[in-house]
């Protein structure tokens, strides 16, 4: 087992290098010049006067600065080489570290991606149970229909409606329309504090989900579907076990492991939703400062957060093939000479 | 029978003329509308003012760095303004500059190559340190270092060749340019002014003459002057421009606190100079962050935010038809803009003027301004603010004209030679179809422009498309001179505009905002003049004569000067609404007691 961990996460290194080498080369040979975006020439409306001219000494500078002039290869050497050592570089929008700058937005993307995870896994897995257990019955029908429609709705999409329809005092309002806290935050006591911030994440949070947490559902009732058909289970039955048993213990063990496989691919998909949600939402977390980032080309923020979500995605493989082993023994590591 | 058809003629007839009658008079009554549409400048109402509450404004995007020096950013820009004072001030409603921090407009020397301000003796920081030349002098000196983030400024700060205290008096500063210019006096009299004590406690920047900074600068490489790289670094860093301790100004306010990507505020400065003159009512002043267009009219609707700006047309005109019903009033601000349509002259499609007489000619401009900006847009032809005494009013109104259209190009020598419904002509011994592409940013509502200008070429023989690029991708092409065509707009600014870094022949090439390649000398050598005039009569003749030359080479189609488009609750009391800068300033609007809403 250890040594198989050891080999898996080696195996990383060069699938790593790999993503790095892409991201590197799709971001720096995309058009778009951030010393142009230096000049602040982001808004809608160009201004009129020398304010955005850029001399050459200028920009060649600030070519120089961010280590622009080089040959590609020795950027990319460059970066790798700092990359190892910790440092991700600064903002080539406001000069403060990357590192810094994703540190301190982390903590809310990731709260809310393990809010999420939690809530999809435990509204999904028991939905998916009961719809393989009651195949075809009214429930599965209505909760089959309803899960198609709401993993069809694009998350964006369904944030806008839920500001426009939940938020607003012309319809209905239950939450804040954006943003982490109230404008009167400060001066709210510490329950009222808790609140006010747990209002704020309610609807993120559930929009964040939705989408996957349909998806689980479906899997969890195909695969449950398929183990049921086993003779195993029927002879569990047979034993004169009850349902409730058979089900539960014995069928659920082994329709769990499809689902784990999709567990390694959910945590980096979702934050790459976040990505969307959090624009729309207003919430300052990595997925914001992202978005932000592609428009402005600033780079070092850019292959920092390409690099942390394939990060994420690796270690989800790798934790699913751990936990592979911990749900089928049938899934052996090491090869045992007989 | 024959009476029948005889009616019915008679009806077609009256419903036609009825219809026209109609049209035209709706036309006119539109027009005036627009007029109407427009928030006036109310007097000040500041009888039983009272200080309080805050003010919650709408932003899109975060500030990046409150340190005025190194920004560059227009939410920075905006907040800035009330942290910190220059020299001079454009006064809001008669755009002339005015003294500020200064006592008297500076004496300018005959030959216009320096600057002398008087300062006044009571302005203090916030932190209650009293501002003095020095503190001057560093500011000018801190833009100029190259190795600072101020490129943006520094642009401005070309010319000026040295600063120095008069006779070692600390109020009184001297500014050398290195050759004269007519905006000298706005770019020295607006320039914020930082504490020297705050940001230069060692007095470093002392060490740096003026040769040695023009050196650096020829040559940027901080290796040289590890010094001023050192000074830089921290002018750079984001303690400075971030942190309470090191963005204080003069201003009527001050930084509270920044948390990032939500909100910034700011508190009233007690201690402000200048309170007999500019109030400060609003206790505080936050800047709430909410990036999405929906969210944030529902934020507005809830009163979550007490101010919005940059509305689209159709959510202010359409969705939000009552704003009483959320106690929110709307403002229509005609602010110094134009919209036009670029066409690249260094294409051959667009190289004749009779071409683009007869684009021109083929666009409804007053019948898109009334489909997508409900009628609240005012045609122009000519690039400068239509408002602005420098206007050429004496050009003649170009009237929608299909027929003039198409006679132009037909003597330009397009002509539809094959039948296919599109007009071509031998250009370079090829055959050549009349088809380009516009240019567009992404953004819907000039997409909803350029297909109606798109529709409406189709009837002159003319095939258009539209590409969408994203902002930067935009941005790109459009300095590279790699589009044919597009929709442009410039800000511009209530002050005398200096027309040369769009129009001037040298402007074309590398890195200048003429982006539409737009050459003719005589108008450069007008541009040239422009620069160094400093009569108005002057300057009027020749911005006239200027005019009249952009206008009959039609370079681009001029559209309209849009009007911008505010939220704001019902609450406020002295809400004046100016066109230029930042439409609405909250430091002036104050609630009375009953209906304060914040402690």
């Amino acid at each position: 087992m250890t040594q198989y961990v050891i080999k898996r996460i080696l195996l990383f290194i060069p699938t790593l290098i790999i993503i790095t080498i892409i991201t590197f080369c799709v971001c720096r040979l995309a058009p778009g010049d951030p010393t142009e975006m230096k000049m602040g020439n982001t808004g809608e409306t160009q201004k009129s006067d020398a304010k955005n001219q850029i001399n050459e000494t200028t920009k060649k500078y600030y070519r120089q600065k961010f280590g622009l002039d080089k040959p590609l290869y020795q950027q990319y050497f460059i970066w790798m080489g700092n990359m190892l050592q910790g440092d991700f570089g600064n903002s080539f929008k406001d000069n403060r570290p990357v590192i810094e700058k994703i540190v301190e937005r982390i903590p809310i993307t990731l709260g809310m991606n393990i809010v999420s995870f939690f809530l999809i896994y435990l509204i999904a897995v028991p939905i998916g149970i009961y719809s393989a257990t009651k195949q075809y019955s009214l429930g599965d029908r209505v909760t089959t229909i309803l899960m198609f429609i709401l993993y069809s709705l694009p998350n964006f999409w369904l944030g806008t409606l839920a500001i426009v329809f939940l938020c607003n005092v012309e319809y209905i309002k239950i939450f804040p329309t954006s943003g982490m806290t109230s404008n009167n935050y400060d001066q709210l006591s510490g329950i009222a504090k808790l609140w006010d911030v747990a209002m704020h994440f309610v609807l993120p949070i559930i929009v964040l989900s939705i989408g996957s947490f349909a998806f689980i559902s479906r899997q969890m009732r195909s695969s449950m579907l398929e183990v049921i058909r086993q003779d195993y289970i029927r002879t569990a039955r047979a034993k004169g076990l009850s349902e409730r048993k058979v089900i539960l213990k014995h069928a659920l063990r082994n329709s769990l492991i499809p689902i784990l496989t999709l567990l390694g691919g959910l945590l980096p998909a979702m934050v790459g939703g976040s990505f969307i949600i959090e624009t729309i939402f207003s919430i300052p977390g990595v997925g914001q400062l992202a978005t932000q980032a592609i428009f402005d080309r600033d780079y070092p923020i850019i292959m920092a957060e390409l690099f942390l979500v394939s990060f994420l995605t690796v270690i989800g493989i790798l934790l699913v093939d751990i936990l592979y082993s911990i749900v089928d023994p049938r899934i052996a590591f090491n090869q045992k000479s007989a | 029978m024959r009476k029948i058809n005889f009616l019915i003629v008679l009806a077609l007839l009256g419903a036609i003329t009825l219809t026209s009658c109609g049209r035209k008079k709706t036309e006119t009554v539109e027009n005036k509308n627009t007029i109407k549409l427009i928030t006036p400048l109310d007097p000040p109402d500041t009888k039983d003012a009272v200080n309080g509450d805050w003010v919650v404004k709408h932003e899109m995007a975060d500030a990046e760095k409150l340190m005025p020096t190194v920004t560059n950013d227009a939410t920075a820009a905006e907040i800035d303004d009330l942290i910190y004072d220059g020299l001079l001030i454009v006064n809001r409603e008669t755009y002339q500059i005015e003294p500020l921090i200064a006592k008297e407009l500076p004496v300018i020397s005959d030959d216009h190559m320096s600057y002398t301000f008087t300062l006044k003796e009571n302005v203090t920081f916030s932190d209650g340190t009293p501002l003095t030349g020095e503190d001057v002098i560093f500011t000018i000196k801190s833009i100029k270092i190259p190795f600072v983030d101020a490129q943006a400024l520094r642009n401005y700060f070309d010319d000026v060749k040295s600063a120095e205290l008069v006779d070692g008096n600390k109020y009184k500063v001297k500014i050398n340019m290195s050759k004269p210019y007519f905006k000298t006096i706005y770019t020295l009299g607006e320039t914020k002014i930082t504490p020297k004590k705050i940001l230069d406690p060692q007095n470093v920047t002392d060490k740096f003459t003026w040769e040695m900074i023009a050196e650096a600068a020829a040559n940027p490489d901080p290796k040289k002057y590890p010094d001023m790289g050192k000074f830089a670094d921290f002018m750079n860093s984001q303690d400075v421009a971030r942190t309470a301790k090191y963005v204080v100004g003069t201003g009527p306010y001050k930084f509270e606190s920044w948390k990032t990507g939500q909100s910034i505020t700011l508190t009233r400065n007690e201690n402000y100079w200048n309170k007999a003159n500019v109030p400060n009512y609003p206790n505080k002043v936050v800047y709430k962050v909410i990036q999405d267009q929906n969210a944030a009219i529902v934020a507005a609707k809830n009163k979550e935010v007490d101010y919005m700006f940059a509305i689209n047309p159709a959510d202010f005109y359409q969705n939000v038809t009552n704003p009483e019903q959320f106690n929110l009033k709307k403002a229509i601000v005609l602010e110094p803009t134009y919209v036009f349509i670029a066409w690249n002259n260094a294409k051959p499609l667009f190289k004749d003027k009779k071409v683009r007489w007869a684009l021109t000619y083929a666009i409804n401009r007053q019948d898109i301004i009334d489909k997508i900006l409900f009628s609240a847009a005012v045609p122009i032809e000519s690039p400068v603010f239509y408002k602005s005494k420098y206007v050429n009013d004496k050009l003649p109104h170009i009237d929608y004209n299909l027929e003039k259209s198409k006679q132009l190009l037909d003597e330009a020598g397009w002509k539809d030679s094959d039948g296919d419904g599109i007009r071509d002509k031998i250009v370079d011994g090829k055959k050549m179809d009349f088809k380009f592409t516009f240019m567009n940013n992404n953004n819907p509502k000039r997409k909803k422009v350029m297909l109606i200008v798109i529709e409406g070429l189709k009837q002159i023989g003319i095939q258009a498309d539209l590409q969408e690029y994203e902002w930067s991708v935009f941005l790109d092409k459009q300095k590279k001179h790699e589009y044919d065509a597009g929709y442009g707009a410039w800000q511009l600014s209530v002050t005398p505009e200096d027309p040369y870094q769009i129009w001037h022949s040298s402007q074309a090439e590398g890195e200048g905002s003429n982006y539409i390649s737009y050459k003719n000398p005589e108008a450069d050598k007008i541009l040239e003049e422009n620069r160094i005039t400093f009569d108005e009569t002057k300057r009027k003749e020749l911005l006239d004569k200027w005019q009249q030359i952009i206008y009959d080479d039609q370079p681009v189609t001029f559209m309209w000067t849009e009007t911008s488009r505010y939220f704001y609750s019902d609450r406020f009391r002295n809400t004046r609404w100016y066109a230029y800068p930042a439409s609405g300033l909250v430091n002036e609007w104050w609630t009375p007691t009953a209906k304060q809403r914040y402690q």
